[in-house]
């Protein structure tokens, strides 16, 4: 399902999506090697949302979430911000450092560095993917991990670019390993300038 | 305490003031912004500002919003005239401006937060604002509270309690 608001048509957000869907699969590949095991990740759901409804919808802004920051860099300015609720966060590390459910029970150093990876891959393929789509060649900033009030992140994330745009592309993730599933949500908040050009490469 | 109380969001880069005593002023947590909150206790009135950027304090910006640290304190005065509280009475207090964000491995340095928090100061000690509290700094988001009906502050961390400031 496609929400589309503002400057954005049907058509140009279905094409956001196909780039979501291809690279959280290309992801998901990249994590089923590291890990040896198969996790399968999907994009059910691509909305276009402004920026006052995504606390709202990652379940208010007091909800505790792990995220991790990237910024953009190179031919596109923004920023992305991968963040789960906490309990979902610490079951997918439990499975990407391979140990029983439950193990993971705070966010310690090795706990925070597989989390980074998993931020890493997904937004480092998402650009991958709209770099291949557009020719524009964007890259990824090391990651930053948090683990706060969604609204406390978020904040900080918006402070650190100056607040670009008012609205985000807000891709909701699904992890299948086996038998279990976890979500998250994989937020893109491109600058106004990046937004168009992204949406000229992708036409 | 006033008998049903509401809860009014302070949205970034806003402010909100109120002389009901039923309102509690909120802003939802702060990372690396800056909660700035005001009040009379003679007319019980006050007012809150979220401020998100630490913007020029030596320039007079077309574009006057609360957004900015070194517009939001005129903003926030004037708002509270027009309601009726004077500037003399007005206890300050101030919470957040952390650096919620780590980067493994990098080296700490000044962050928004910091200059967000360092530009609210000056911008006090300039219009002659004394500051009566703070919580500010650190590693963690906080959700900040003014209760209009006795202009208690109270602040909020994640697994905290609610504490006054």
């Amino acid at each position: 399902m496609i929400g589309a608001r503002v400057d954005i048509t049907f058509d140009e957000a279905a094409r956001l999506q196909a780039v979501a869907e291809g690279a959280v699969t290309q992801a998901g590949r990249a994590m089923s090697e590291m890990t040896g095991t198969t996790i399968e990740i999907t994009a059910p759901r691509v909305l276009w949302v402004p920026l006052a409804e995504v606390p709202g919808l990652l379940g208010g802004p007091e909800a505790l979430v792990a995220g991790v920051y990237l910024s953009v860099l190179g031919d596109l300015a923004g920023h992305m911000l991968f963040a789960m609720p906490l309990a979902a966060a610490l079951a997918l590390v439990d499975e990407l450092l391979e140990q029983p459910q439950g193990t993971a029970q705070s966010f310690d150093e090795m706990a925070e560095s597989a989390l980074a990876e998993v931020g890493n891959l997904t937004g480092s393929f998402f650009l991958g993917v709209l770099g291949d789509r557009t020719g524009l060649r964007p890259h990824p900033s090391p990651p930053a991990v948090a683990v706060d009030m969604v609204g406390a992140i978020l904040d900080e994330v918006l402070a650190e670019q100056g607040w670009y745009g008012e609205d985000a592309l807000m891709i909701q993730t699904t992890f299948r390993q086996c038998d279990r599933e976890t979500g998250g949500f994989f937020l893109v908040f491109p600058d106004r300038v990046s937004l168009r050009a992204i949406l000229q490469g992708l036409g | 305490m006033a008998e049903t109380q509401r809860f009014v969001a302070v949205g970034l880069g806003e402010i909100q003031c109120s002389r009901d005593p039923g309102d509690v002023l909120v802003a939802y947590g702060l990372g690396s912004c800056v909660g700035v909150t005001a009040y009379d206790p003679v007319v019980r009135g006050g007012g809150m500002a979220h401020v998100m950027l630490p913007g020029d304090v030596d320039r007079e910006d077309a574009s006057r919003s609360a957004k900015f640290a070194s517009q939001a304190l005129p903003l926030l005065l004037e708002a509270l005239a027009s309601l009726g509280c004077d500037r003399s009475r007005l206890v300050w207090k101030i919470a957040g401006g952390a650096r919620v964000l780590r980067v493994p491995g990098a080296v700490d340095q000044m962050t928004i937060g910091d200059r967000n928090v360092a530009v609210v100061k000056r911008m006090m000690e300039q219009l002659g604002l004394p500051l009566a509290a703070e919580d500010t700094g650190g590693r963690q988001g906080r959700t900040m509270q003014l209760y209009i009906d006795t202009g208690e502050v109270a602040v909020r961390t994640i697994g905290g309690v609610l504490r006054e400031l």
